[in-house]
């Protein structure tokens, strides 16, 4: 509160005491006189307790300033190019998911309107040196808690923070806010080696300029690693991340960025044998025999990141960035036991094999993968971006060709194409993504396209999807 | 499936060349309040000079000047201190560049004390106590006896982040310190309170006593002034600072360079501020 505040709130209370007093001065009607004029000595008691007051009142206004409360809206409008709300169901196509996690070649609508995020981020700080945070997602999905952490600064020089909960895993496309992609969603790899971003950890974090431009980041965590479902073994998995900027100068019109994180941990295989692909097929391979694959080490990832930011253009800034992961994961086993296999027509007349697969309840399947992302990021003045994004994902990379037999082993890739325009707090997004997927004689069984002689080539569904979404930062 | 790609990124193209050479001919200023009647002084004298331009000016504070350059709310913001790896960091992964600093006039942070407080001077040392709640009564840097009442800035301002960060080495300032939202509610609450005690910029020290300063307990003394700014031996001295998106082009780059010129730097003196040259 202000000191105009403070003295005008004591103007009131002193006025008003001395209207009381003026009331009470009045004679009685006995004719005498009920009380005298405050003293000054009462006028500066009176003071001095307003003073008190208002102290108090600071406090509560001080604590509730250290509460901040921010978030966004996310409301998508989202369409599926298909040939039949039927679906057309491909062994080993491995489509895109639409914002409720289904398969869009199975999904009964081709279009939808959705609340994609709503995020409520509850914050508050204690000085510079505490930081705690709460952020549910609300949709029409429901509810579900995803940060919620207690964040300590305990140095400023060189910075640690720890950081203790629910948090984003140590990745440069997971730590961008999901606010704030360009693509508005993560890439397939992304979601593969760090499934739902968020996990239950410890993390340390630091950085220290060791000479001027140049102030490597060291994050190292300690999660879970079960995502922000509860624990379920008492295998831990460690992620490090290093990233440093090349010291071009602050001057400079081009900056950039380089990185390196590692992943390593495990889920238990509790069975007495896992799935591994050897030579050209999966096999059961022995826990006994194999003891990493087992437990601790079956999952790992190795990354490298680069981000290049160009100011050159005079429309705007340039941004072109990338990762490319590379290691092995437990995965769920969708080897193929049976098939039902029939012929039905497409919207254009043409004939279909459809096949549905069948699969078999497996242990896990320990899969060797790798993949990437790249995107290009064209700002236009302060508020229109233009964005491309390439990213692919194979998901068995011991396989190729016609080896590939079932859906888990398939690779595929999706080119996005669209635009950010920001007005204030509002976000406008439009992106075109088309996605191709790796296929072969064994699981690419549409006549239409099939040549004869191929036995493996890039076939492309009617499967594009775009997505238009407003964005509300509050 | 590329068909359609090609015919994409081909829209999306010359949609870009059409909107990215639009014309500017309004510029936005948001931040630091300590600079913000430097802000407009430089925005009516160019206006005067160039009627096709229009400047619009606003405070609010560095901390809120930078997050408006962020969401690219504003072109220009003002700032009283230099911005954080992390803002740069933002503003680099949003439009493609840690932005353009750019270094616009001198100042120093001045202690505003009531022109009938006796005290005449005060080290760093002492400041640091004082704010930091450590020392609470005149009477213990040589004054006469009465508690010391301080006056501050909101944590948004750069002032704020300065002092707490050159005065008060990194630590908080005392929980009774009255924060107002502006440099001159600072001053005028100082001018009525024979024991408050204030900072800020030097361009809003009239009518009020300005502290001397000295870099040591017992050194040497000095006030705010441009040759003491200039040559560091004033001890609280800074930089005052534009801050740009990107490099700037067209009637934004001309904007800047004529604050940097003899022109726009005369005006930093008549604003009470003092030239970077």
């Amino acid at each position: 509160m202000n000191r105009s505040a403070m003295v005008l709130l004591a103007a009131l209370v002193l006025g008003s005491g001395v209207a009381h007093a003026q009331t009470d001065n009045q004679p009685a009607q006995d004719g005498t006189t009920a009380q005298t004029a405050p003293t000054p000595e009462e006028l500066k008691d009176a003071m001095d307790g307003m003073g008190d007051r208002v102290t108090t009142l600071e406090t509560d206004v001080d604590k509730l300033k250290s509460l901040k409360i921010s978030g966004y809206v996310q409301a998508d409008w989202q369409h599926y190019d298909q040939s039949s709300n039927q679906g057309r169901v491909v062994p080993g196509y491995v489509a895109p998911t639409n914002a409720n996690g289904t398969n869009v070649a199975t999904f009964p609508a081709k279009n939808l309107f959705t609340v994609r995020r709503g995020r409520v981020k509850i914050q508050s700080k204690l000085g510079d040196w505490m930081n705690a945070v709460i952020q549910p997602d609300i949709t029409e999905n429901g509810f579900a808690l995803k940060e919620a952490y207690v964040e300590l600064a305990p140095f400023s020089s060189p910075v640690l923070m720890i950081t203790a909960g629910s948090q984003n895993r140590p990745n440069y496309e997971v730590e961008v806010s999901s606010s704030a992609l360009e693509a508005l969603e993560r890439s397939q790899v992304t979601k593969a080696f760090y499934p739902n971003e968020y996990d239950l950890g410890l993390q340390l974090s630091t950085r220290y300029e060791l000479f001027d431009g140049f102030d490597p980041k060291l994050q190292v965590g300690l999660f879970n690693g079960n995502g922000p479902s509860p624990e379920t073994d008492s295998y831990k998995d460690i992620i490090t991340r290093l990233t440093f900027p090349i010291p071009f100068g602050s001057e400079s019109p081009v900056q950039a960025d380089l990185g390196a994180s590692f992943y390593y941990g495990g889920v238990p295989q509790l069975g007495d044998s896992v799935k591994k692909t050897v030579g050209e097929t999966t096999v059961n391979v022995a826990n006994d025999a194999t003891g990493s694959l087992a437990g601790f080490g079956n999952k790992e990832n190795f990354n490298i990141e680069a981000q290049i930011f160009l100011d050159i253009l005079p429309i705007g800034g340039t941004i072109i960035k990338g990762e490319f992961m590379t290691g092995r994961r437990p995965t769920l086993n969708t080897v193929a036991t049976s098939a039902t296999v029939g012929t039905r027509k497409d919207s254009l007349g043409k004939d279909i094999v459809s096949i549905t697969p069948g699969t078999s309840a497996g242990n896990l399947q320990i899969r060797n993968q790798s993949g990437f992302y790249a995107y290009f990021i064209q700002n236009v003045a302060s508020d229109l971006q233009i964005v491309a994004r390439y990213d692919m994902f194979d998901r068995n990379t011991d396989l190729a060709g016609t080896q590939v037999t079932s859906a888990g082993d398939a690779a595929s890739s999706v080119l996005g194409v669209g635009a950010n325009y920001f007005f204030g707090n509002m976000r406008f997004s439009v992106l075109y993504e088309m996605p191709t997927f790796a296929a072969n004689e064994n699981i690419q069984t549409d006549p239409a396209t099939k040549k004869p002689g191929d036995d493996y080539r890039t076939m492309d569904l009617k499967d594009n999807k775009t997505t238009i979404r407003l964005q509300y930062k509050f | 499936m590329y068909k359609k790609a090609i015919l994409s990124i081909a829209v999306l193209v010359a949609a870009v060349a059409i909107y990215g050479f639009m014309s500017l001919d309004v510029i936005t200023v948001k931040g630091s309040d300590t600079m913000v009647i430097l802000a407009q002084r430089w925005a009516e004298t160019y206006q005067s000079k160039h009627p096709g331009v229009q400047i619009r000016v606003s405070g609010g504070g560095s901390g809120t000047g930078i997050s408006a350059l962020i969401n690219g709310s504003t072109d220009i913001c003002d700032a009283s201190r230099s911005m954080t790896a992390a803002e740069k960091n933002s503003l680099k992964q949003r439009f493609g560049s840690p932005g353009v600093e750019v270094r616009a006039a001198r100042d120093g942070v001045t202690i505003y004390l009531n022109p009938s407080n006796p005290v005449k001077q005060l080290s760093m040392n002492q400041l640091k106590g004082i704010f930091t709640g450590q020392i609470t009564n005149w009477n213990q840097v040589g004054g006469r006896a009465g508690r010391i009442i301080l006056y501050g800035r909101e944590n948004s301002s750069g002032t704020y982040g300065f002092f707490k960060e050159h005065v008060l080495k990194g630590q908080d300032f005392a929980s009774s310190t009255q924060t107002l939202p502006g440099t001159s509610a600072i001053v005028n609450a100082v001018v009525k309170d024979p024991n408050g005690v204030g900072y800020g910029g030097f361009g809003y020290s009239k009518g009020i006593h300005v502290c001397g300063v000295s870099a040591t307990d017992g050194g040497a003394v000095y006030t705010p002034s441009e040759e003491t700014v200039r040559n560091g031996t004033y001890p609280i001295s800074r930089f005052l600072y534009i801050y740009l998106k990107n490099r700037p082009t067209g009637e934004l780059k001309n904007y800047i360079d004529w604050i940097l010129s003899d022109e726009g730097q005369k005006v930093v003196r008549q604003a009470g501020y003092f030239p970077i040259k």
